[in-house]
């Protein structure tokens, strides 16, 4: 799946956030060459990334099933809300990041998976500076 | 309020979630490939040693490998060491030898003790077990690889890395962190990582101070 037939995307779009504020937005999808979209999960997490061991934690997360009694039409706009938590923060820092996203999984009724994520920023921690050898 | 860009993984192309053994495929030398290297130990009894330097793409080969081992029908457990263990963890080796057809893989041979070592050969002899170790030097089971990355080597895998996330470092970088660091491909991502951490602060420093 291309672009053209998924998006992901926040309503506000500086994608920066106060702790405990409420994030929005919204996705939708089309199954490429008409296939259809088997179940969609949405979560909102955070991750470290960086030069070492690699943490993550999930804070919201919910999954859309396609069944004959619900089909799941991914088309129109799907919208979701979170309440953002009070931390981790946002950091980017040297040596690792903190980094807060919403992603979007897609499984058609054939291929493999797509992922979709749109990153954000929660809290207005400054970036690292350089040190002074730099 | 910040302006920087928000943090990402796709920040730095050089993090460890894109340079990490399974992330980064294998580059194979001109006239190898995978599937000749698993025929080549298929050959040797299931049996073979993958010796390098640190950081040369040893544990890359062997995520790279197990799959297709497994493929090929043989139950392949990888053991990991680490910290300089010096003894192996007996009751995944157990429960490893008691699966048909099994391969043991130990990334991290030469930590083990010379005991440890004679006893994992004696335990997968008696197996009729596949025995696949990456070492720092050979230590006499059958090589199955020698690997000693080299300069262009290394170009290919930073123009794989940069292909989709942009980095602020240039071929000049690559060179010198490749003479600071030689065949160590892990310690020479870890210097790019930082160049190009130290290259986006002077960009954005520059950018702001110019606004």
């Amino acid at each position: 799946m291309n672009s053209d037939n998924k998006l992901l995307k926040l309503e506000r779009s500086s994608g920066v956030y106060e702790p405990g504020e409420r994030m929005s937005g919204y996705f939708l999808a089309e199954g490429s060459q008409g296939q259809s979209i088997r179940a969609a999960e949405l979560s909102v997490l955070w991750y470290t990334s960086g030069q070492g061991e690699e943490d993550f934690e999930i804070h919201h997360f919910e999954r859309l099933v396609d069944d004959p009694g619900r089909p799941l039409d991914l088309r129109t706009p799907r919208r979701f809300a979170v309440v953002l938590p009070p931390s981790p923060l946002s950091y980017e820092g040297r040596i690792v990041k903190v980094c807060w996203c919403v992603r979007l999984r897609l499984f058609p009724r054939q291929g493999p998976e797509m992922v979709e994520e749109a990153a954000f920023r929660l809290g207005d921690v400054p970036a690292a500076p350089m040190t002074v050898e730099e | 309020m910040q302006t920087s860009p928000l943090p990402s993984r796709h920040g730095n192309p050089f993090a460890t979630c894109w340079t990490r053994p399974g992330a980064l495929a294998f580059r194979f030398r001109s006239g190898e490939s995978a599937e000749r290297m698993v025929a080549r130990l298929a050959a040797q009894n299931w049996w073979g040693e993958v010796v390098g330097p640190h950081g040369s793409g040893k544990s890359t080969l062997l995520a790279t490998l197990a799959p297709r081992i497994s493929a090929a029908g043989l139950s392949a457990t990888s053991i990991a060491l680490r910290n300089h263990e010096g003894h192996l963890p007996w009751q995944v080796l157990r429960r490893a030898l008691s699966l048909p057809h099994p391969v043991v893989i130990v990334d991290g041979y030469e930590q083990l003790s010379q005991f440890s070592r004679a006893a994992l050969r004696w335990r997968c002899r008696r197996s009729a077990a596949g025995l696949l170790v990456t070492s720092h030097a050979a230590t006499g089971l059958p090589l199955l690889a020698q690997l000693q990355p080299d300069l262009l080597l290394v170009e290919q895998l930073v123009a794989e890395l940069t292909q989709c996330r942009p980095a602020a470092i240039s071929p000049t970088d690559v060179a010198a962190s490749h003479a600071c660091r030689g065949s160590n491909v892990r310690e020479l991502f870890f210097d790019l990582y930082d160049r190009h951490e130290v290259a986006c602060r002077a960009i954005r420093t520059r950018t702001e101070s110019v606004a």
